[in-house]
């Protein structure tokens, strides 16, 4: 398929969306979906955002190919500081997009419209801020930043800019997630008592590095220079999905982490286990770990009446209806009454929608994990001009959540939510 | 096993029910593991994707499974097999027998080449499972819920509990006691194939199991069968007609067992194969294309305790 015909079945795809993104129930009272109810753009070059994206490492090239996709975007600029990634930028964008080696020189274009920025951690807070300040709008990459100043200036700067902010926590917009919040939401589970997540994986999680004086620069999420590993690059996803179902951040944290496998030189956990206290007494139990893959991810939010496992989208109810016939057998014995209970049969069918098979959350997938529609909202957002309501909340809360976990292992001591914050 | 074990153990504080619940729950899910093909991870499930190349390696329990299995198929004259998957599988997924479509001849020949317990070899040296040909699958369907049951009420009486009633998707039931503390039966009604809530006939039952499987070849109007069709492991087709067979065992299995083995069976066959070594009842209804029933075959030798253990017509 070429890219012409790609981008009219993208154009199709998009009109769908903006139907779907009107018509639901549940995605109408999420802010953040508004941007998606939008008429798809035409061919006019006016009708297309111009973006710049600033690193075109693993994740910016695959939000890269995405935004390529999208008939309403043209990727104007990129930026990479490594040549491998500079050159990679190029190629992908067919050498029509102008290419930088200093995100600084990207911003001074005066007919861009905004950046999208899938750096390493520690760059995100002067990139967001020099975008910002050079009148850009902003769709960052999860975490947002690497400590709590600097989610502090980044909110300041996003106040005094009037910009558009998108962040990159996808399963805002995973179908599934969505399903799920409408189940929290009604009370189909009940309260939520406790949400329990984990992440695991193994492998090393390095990236070859051509010559050893790169080993920082290329593995930059083992060093604490420049990222908390673990937590800002896994449990922030996870952190941000309770922050939003139990729409508060939490309270404090407590936690233990160690390297006790990648013995590489690494400085950042290969292995994190962390308690969150949330208000009303909810806890939020997390861990990670790249040694063992047996049980992958998932997160569960847990109450008196169900459970929701939002990676693999399910729900499993916690009182299936029972069989009627042993509904009259335990009355009869309350009341001390004795007859045929009928109960003996060939066989019985249960009610597997509500059995411990559990039942989708969400009948269809195209959401896949969010990614492609969040920048669909980032573009057209910023087409209409228009905010997209609650996404600094979302990339403060969670990201800041990270840290702190990331924090209390380090300091080995409760960390509280930094509430001097101006976010 | 693709349903749910209800447990009602009456004048128990519920900290313990709830105690004894998970103990048993964890049991049940174990041999479950174990013992579902359902599940792909389960010895079933490698069982039957490999056991035609290589001999697969049975724990003691395994082993001993497969053994009863194969003393039970010789106890019914063949009736019990546990290889019949190939032929259940070609009649469910390719026919529709409420409404008279049969799978090709030369299928049902082909499925029926793939069946039966000679091709289940059980290797004593090193106790492992080989069967003879690619396509040979086994399916302890008819056989898990009752040794499943036969495992939890060992486990009740070790917590103390003297009466209860268990129902493994109600088709298997087993109860400890009686219904009342003076020690009056539990009263199960058998009800009635088609019409929910309807009672054929009802058996009192203490300290004894209860299974019950049907079979039938049509649907009516007037109600849907609560199931499908039996198989016949002699001819490849369904067991003909519209039929209930219930058996009352101290022995859960052995119920289990028998309520699918005897609807296979001839009437004039069946007491020939039970006088050799059953102890207990076993009563037959019969489905007219009315949903008209009548009982249509009954069988009774008393069980060790026969007081404990009494069957009515109705």
């Amino acid at each position: 398929m070429s890219l012409k015909e790609i981008i009219n079945s993208r154009r199709d795809f998009l009109k769908k969306l903006a139907v779907f993104a009107g018509s639901s129930t549940v995605l109408s009272g999420l802010p953040w979906w508004s941007p998606l109810s939008a008429q798809p753009p035409g061919d006019s070059p006016s009708d297309r955002v111009r973006l710049g994206i600033i690193g075109v490492g693993s994740r910016g090239r695959r939000l890269s190919l995405l935004l390529l996709q999208n008939p309403g975007v043209e990727i104007a600029a990129v930026c990479d500081d490594y040549e491998p990634n500079y050159q990679r930028a190029i190629e992908i964008t067919d050498g029509k997009a102008k290419a930088f080696y200093d995100y600084r020189k990207l911003l001074e274009m005066q007919d861009l419209d905004a950046v999208v920025i899938a750096t390493p951690l520690f760059e995100h807070a002067r990139m967001c801020i020099d975008a910002f300040q050079a009148d850009k709008h902003v769709f960052c990459e999860k975490s947002l930043a690497y400590n709590f100043e600097e989610y502090e200036a980044i909110a300041r700067a996003y106040r005094a800019s009037g910009k558009i902010f998108q962040i990159g926590f996808q399963r805002l917009y995973a179908m599934p997630f969505l399903k799920a919040l409408e189940y929290v939401k009604s009370g189909t589970i009940g309260d939520i008592t406790q949400i329990r997540a984990y992440w695991h994986r193994n492998r090393d999680w390095r990236r070859e590095v051509p010559s050893p004086d790169l080993e920082r620069k290329i593995n930059w999420r083992h060093y604490r220079e420049y990222s908390c590993g673990l937590m800002t690059e896994l449990a922030s996803h996870h952190l941000q999905v309770a922050n939003w179902y139990l729409d508060a951040y939490p309270l404090s944290c407590v936690g233990y982490g160690s390297i006790n496998y990648w013995k590489d030189g690494r400085e950042l956990y290969d292995n994190v286990n962390l308690v969150y206290k949330y208000p009303d007494g909810v806890q939020m139990v997390y861990d990670s770990m790249i040694s063992n893959r047996r049980y992958g991810l998932e997160i569960q939010i847990m109450g008196p009446k169900g459970t929701i496992e939002g990676e693999t989208g399910k729900i499993y109810a916690e009182f299936p209806p029972e069989a009627p016939g042993i509904v009259q057998l335990i009355n009869q014995l309350e009341r001390d009454i004795f007859e045929a209970i009928p109960i003996g049969g060939p066989s019985w069918a249960p009610d597997l929608k509500k059995d411990t098979k559990g039942t989708y959350l969400a009948d269809n997938d195209w959401s896949g994990d969010g990614t492609d529609i969040q920048l669909v909202a980032f573009a057209n957002a910023v087409r209409a001009g228009k905010p997209i309501p609650g996404m600094m909340k979302h990339a403060c809360y969670g990201g800041i959540a990270a840290a702190m976990g990331q924090f209390a292992m380090e300091q080995n001591r409760e960390i509280m939510w930094p509430e001097h914050l101006d976010i | 096993m693709g349903t749910r074990l209800n447990m009602v153990m009456p004048g128990l504080e519920s900290d313990d029910g709830y105690e004894i619940a998970e103990a048993v729950e964890q049991s049940v899910l174990k041999l479950e593991k174990k013992l579902s093909r359902f599940d792909q991870d389960s010895l079933i499930s490698d069982i039957n994707m490999r056991a035609c190349i290589t001999p697969v390696a049975l724990d003691e329990e395994s082993w001993h499974i497969f053994s009863i299995c194969r003393e039970y198929h010789e106890r019914t004259s063949g009736a019990f097999d546990i290889t019949l998957l190939p032929l259940t599988r070609l009649w469910n997924e390719t026919a529709r027998v409420d409404k008279g479509m049969k799978p090709d001849a030369h299928l049902i020949e082909n499925a029926l080449a793939l069946t039966g317990m000679p091709l289940l070899q059980l290797e004593p040296t090193g106790r492992k499972l080989r069967l003879d040909k690619p396509g040979v699958q086994v399916d302890l369907g008819g056989f898990g819920k009752g040794y499943a049951l036969g495992k939890v009420i060992p486990m009740l009486k070790e917590y103390g509990i003297s009466r209860a009633f268990l129902s493994f998707g109600e088709s298997s039931i087993s109860v400890l006691g009686g219904q009342s503390a003076t020690g009056q039966a539990w009263d199960i009604g058998i009800e009635h194939l088609y019409r929910e809530g309807e009672l054929i006939h009802d058996i009192q039952l203490k300290d004894a199991s209860l299974s019950t499987s049907g079979t039938t070849t049509f649907n009516h109007p007037m109600g849907k069968a609560r199931c499908g069709h039996v198989i016949s492991p002699f001819t490849g087709y369904p067991v003909a007609g519209c039929r209930t067979m219930s058996v009352v065992s101290e022995s859960p299995l052995e119920a289990e067992i028998l309520s699918t083995a005897l609807l296979v069976l001839a009437p004039e066959e069946r007491a020939n194969m039970l006088n050799d070594w059953f102890k207990g009842q076993a009563i037959e209804f019969t489905f007219d294309e009315f949903l008209n029933c009548e009982c249509s075959w009954t069988y009774e030798i008393a069980a060790p305790q026969p007081d404990k253990c009494l069957l009515k017509k109705s």
